[in-house]
């Protein structure tokens, strides 16, 4: 086992790079996570914009009763009245919805010619429709209070229509089965795991690779009393724990991370996706060998490395939702071993009958996957037995030794 | 002496083949992929047309004005908000649901619509909300008659809404989420300039590369030297910009503003902020080139995602909640400037920030002149 000794030996000596990426992805993980914390409920939970009122008349009852009754089905902003204030919160959706009150609105309100309010959304935004729906229901019942009961106090008035809007629709939320869906922390850490995955074997396979190709090593390695398959054998046994280790890591580090989410989640969906996850390793590791035939410097590592895990992740759908890619960007997506884990991943944790039906596509989806894995390892194979052949094997390949 | 220096330069930053993937390939691919799977981000928050169900037993027969309501927000045009599913009874509701056909359903219990749902979602409460407005104004209406029979008359038309808000826009550009991923994009690229700040310093020293060893020796002055070779950096590294730029806006048509002269600009401020930030990293003694090659791309990462490379609009979080933080990062720096001429009509805080960059750009050449002069080796 001296060579899968040596290859152990690589990986300790270059641990703590590897150790960097990993810090930084579950890092980044982990503030993603603050950003979403939504607990699944089995009771319908109204989705809540964010507003900001910006008054320029005085209070009044009805600007109050506005702000009551937004503030019961949104999320207030408070935003300075300044116009760059304004402009960076609707540009970077700070603020779903800006209502701005003019001057002398609550007084020209019960008039026949009452002010327009001024709202900023983002253009035909479906968040600023609901908010300013919301205002516009509000105020006609206002004004229907006034015109069918002039006399009415103004605050009666309003809490009269306050009253009438606490008034909602009941909502029923069915299940279709018991289970709970995967939690969509977890889902987007899978998500994410994809490109890590790429990233993590390609370094720490064309590492190795690149020592053992190294011309003197390579020369000394042929006349060693070892036999070729035993040598291949050690190299393939190294591949297969490291991709292990890695996938291992990776599946605890997300049971840590989101063991309170994951308390009620189904045995069976997370037997999937684990499922899933480790087809996605096997694909990882393959095209780690077909892009460690071609590095032949750390530089060429690092280059090889993010063009091919960023280009696979970003075309794959792991850091754009792949209903956010247009119609051609799919059906090049579907080229691609990452479209085919995000598909498999999206569809289990949509899953809430598990029957032969709704499973199909999933296992379509991971047979993609390991054919993807199984044509890969080929090209490396061949690539490699011709790399062997050839003359050009023994060129320059640069070690850290002589950078 | 200064053209040679400065040409020779040049010629060996573009013949670095790590510098050609680093500054130019790589930004350029992650653009491309960012045109492909962004430009459809601004349609994600639009509103679209809602497939809902509604099941038309007796009793929704029975409730004509809800029908006629339905009926108005259903019908195609520019004011369509429902794809209406009409389907006999529950069941097919649920079907349909169970599918993915519709977002809900609407069945009328008690003479009141109930809403029946799978998921919570804003096209949910979309639905639920247009249910409650009937709710509401349908109890008003009979409250307001129990109350004040005559009245009856004036409240007829109440389900004919009026509008009270109007809409204004607070620039000239349109606000989209795509910009931004992009000048995170273009602020990587400049503080990458660090890498030929970076390679030309340790040119320059004795103790770093045997090129430093005999141009230490050589008869030129070092502030010439210094001068020459950080000018040849950074005029490489502003072409680099200004090819990303074109690519950008030109091949992928993605906005920079009206205002090309000031995008020239602010390139130029990045590339001058970038290399010296290389040079300053190259200054240390001590470390080996890998090393400073790791800060450099640490330090790039890390302010590139605090300006919104990974996640938009996280630039603006931080400009919140930590304003100094924001303002000493120079890729936020960079990414407002762009900002500011995209979506500004103003030109006071486009200034503001690039008087910031050309002021941390002038302090960190500062600090890289006064540790490389008279640098003496006792041995190398």
């Amino acid at each position: 086992m001296k060579v899968f000794k040596a290859c152990m030996n690589i990986l300790k000596r270059r641990l703590a790079a590897f150790l960097i990426y990993l810090v930084i992805f579950i890092a980044l993980c982990v503030f993603m996570t603050s950003f979403s914390s939504e607990q699944y409920n089995t009771n319908f939970t109204e989705t809540k914009p964010s507003f900001t009122i910006i008054n320029r008349d005085t209070e009044t009852p009805l600007i109050n009763g506005l702000f009551r009754y937004l503030n019961d089905h949104g999320t207030e902003v408070e935003l300075e009245d300044r116009q760059d204030a304004l402009q960076d919160a609707a540009f970077f959706h700070a603020s779903d919805y800006i209502l701005i009150v003019p001057e002398g609105f609550s007084k020209a309100f019960p008039t026949a010619s009452p002010l327009s309010l001024q709202t900023v959304t983002s253009m035909d935004s479906a968040r600023g429709y609901y908010a300013d729906s919301l205002v516009n229901q509000y105020l006609n019942l206002i004004k229907v209070y006034q015109t069918a009961t002039p006399d009415m106090d103004e605050q009666k008035l309003v809490s009269s229509v306050l009253d009438d809007l606490s008034l909602e629709t009941r909502v029923e939320k069915k299940l279709f089965g018991n289970e709970q869906p995967v939690p969509e922390t977890y889902q987007n850490f899978n998500r994410m795991q994809a490109y890590i995955f790429i990233v993590l074997l390609i370094f720490s396979i064309s590492m190795v690779m690149m020592v053992f190709r190294r011309p003197d090593l390579h020369i000394r390695n042929l006349c060693a009393p070892l036999k070729s398959y035993s040598f291949t054998l050690q190299l393939a046994l190294y591949s297969g724990v490291v991709s292990l280790l890695i996938w291992l890591l990776l599946t605890v580090t997300g049971f840590v991370l989101y063991r309170n989410e994951l308390s009620s989640t189904s045995a069976d969906a997370i037997a999937l996706i684990l499922l899933n996850s480790f087809l996605f390793t096997l694909v990882s590791l393959s095209i780690a060998m077909v892009a460690s035939s071609f590095i032949r410097s750390s530089s060429m590592q690092n280059s090889v490395g993010n063009f091919v895990s960023l280009g696979l992740s970003f075309l794959g759908g792991v850091f754009v939702p792949l209903e956010m890619l247009g119609d051609n960007m799919v059906a090049i997506a579907k080229f691609t071993p990452t479209y085919w884990y995000i598909t498999a991943l999206n569809q289990i944790c949509e899953l809430t009958v598990f029957n032969a039906e709704t499973l199909r596509s999933i296992w379509q989806a991971f047979f993609i996957q390991f054919g993807f894995a199984a044509a890969l390892m080929c090209v490396s194979l061949v690539i490699n037995k011709y790399r062997n052949q050839a003359e050009s094997s023994f060129g320059s390949t640069e070690t850290e030794i002589e950078a | 002496m200064f053209w040679n220096i400065y040409w020779k330069r040049i010629l060996s930053s573009l013949r670095s083949k790590d510098m050609i993937i680093w500054t130019w390939a790589f930004p350029i691919m992650l653009s491309t992929l960012f045109y492909f799977t962004l430009t459809n981000l601004d349609e994600e928050s639009l509103l679209k047309i809602i497939p809902v169900g509604i099941v038309t037993d007796a009793a929704f027969e029975q409730d004509t004005t809800f029908q006629t309501i339905i009926d108005t927000v259903s019908e195609p045009g520019e004011d369509q908000l429902f794809d209406l599913h009409r389907v006999d009874n529950a069941e097919q509701g649920d079907a349909l649901l169970l599918q993915g056909e519709i977002d809900g359903y609407i069945q009328f219990k008690n003479k009141t619509p109930d809403f029946i749902t799978k998921n919570d979602g804003l096209n949910q409460t979309i639905i639920k909300s247009f249910l409650d407005n009937y709710l509401q104004t349908k109890s008003s209406m009979e409250k307001l008659m129990t109350e004040n029979p005559s009245a009856l008359h004036q409240t007829a038309s109440m389900f004919n809404r009026e509008a009270f808000t109007k809409e204004i826009s607070l620039t000239e550009n349109p606000p989209t989420d795509t910009v931004n991923f992009f000048y995170a994009l273009l602020a990587m690229v400049c503080m990458y300039g660090g890498f030929l700040g970076l390679k030309s310093v340790s040119m320059l020293q004795a103790n770093l590369s045997p090129l430093g060893a005999r141009r230490t020796m050589s008869p030129v002055k070092r502030f010439r030297l210094i001068t020459c070779d950080l000018l040849g950096c950074i005029t490489v590294h502003f072409a680099c910009l200004l090819v990303i730029v074109s690519y950008i806006v030109f091949v992928l048509g993605i906005s920079f503003g009206s205002k090309s002269g000031l995008v020239i600009l602010t390139c130029l401020a990045g590339s001058l902020l970038g290399v010296s930030f290389g040079a300053l990293v190259s200054i240390s003694a001590k470390l080996k080139e890998a090393a400073k090659t790791a800060v450099l791309i640490v330090t790039t990462m890390i302010c590139c995602f605090l300006s919104g490379l990974m996640f938009s609009g996280i630039n603006y979080l931080i400009a919140q909640k930590a304003p100094a933080l924001s303002w000493l990062n120079p890729a936020a720096r960079i990414v407002d400037a762009f900002y500011c001429l995209y979506y500004y009509d103003t030109y006071d805080r486009y200034f503001l920030n690039i008087g910031i960059l050309l002021l941390m750009s002038l302090v960190m050449f500062t600090m890289t002149a006064f540790f490389l002069r008279r640098q003496r080796y006792e041995s190398i």
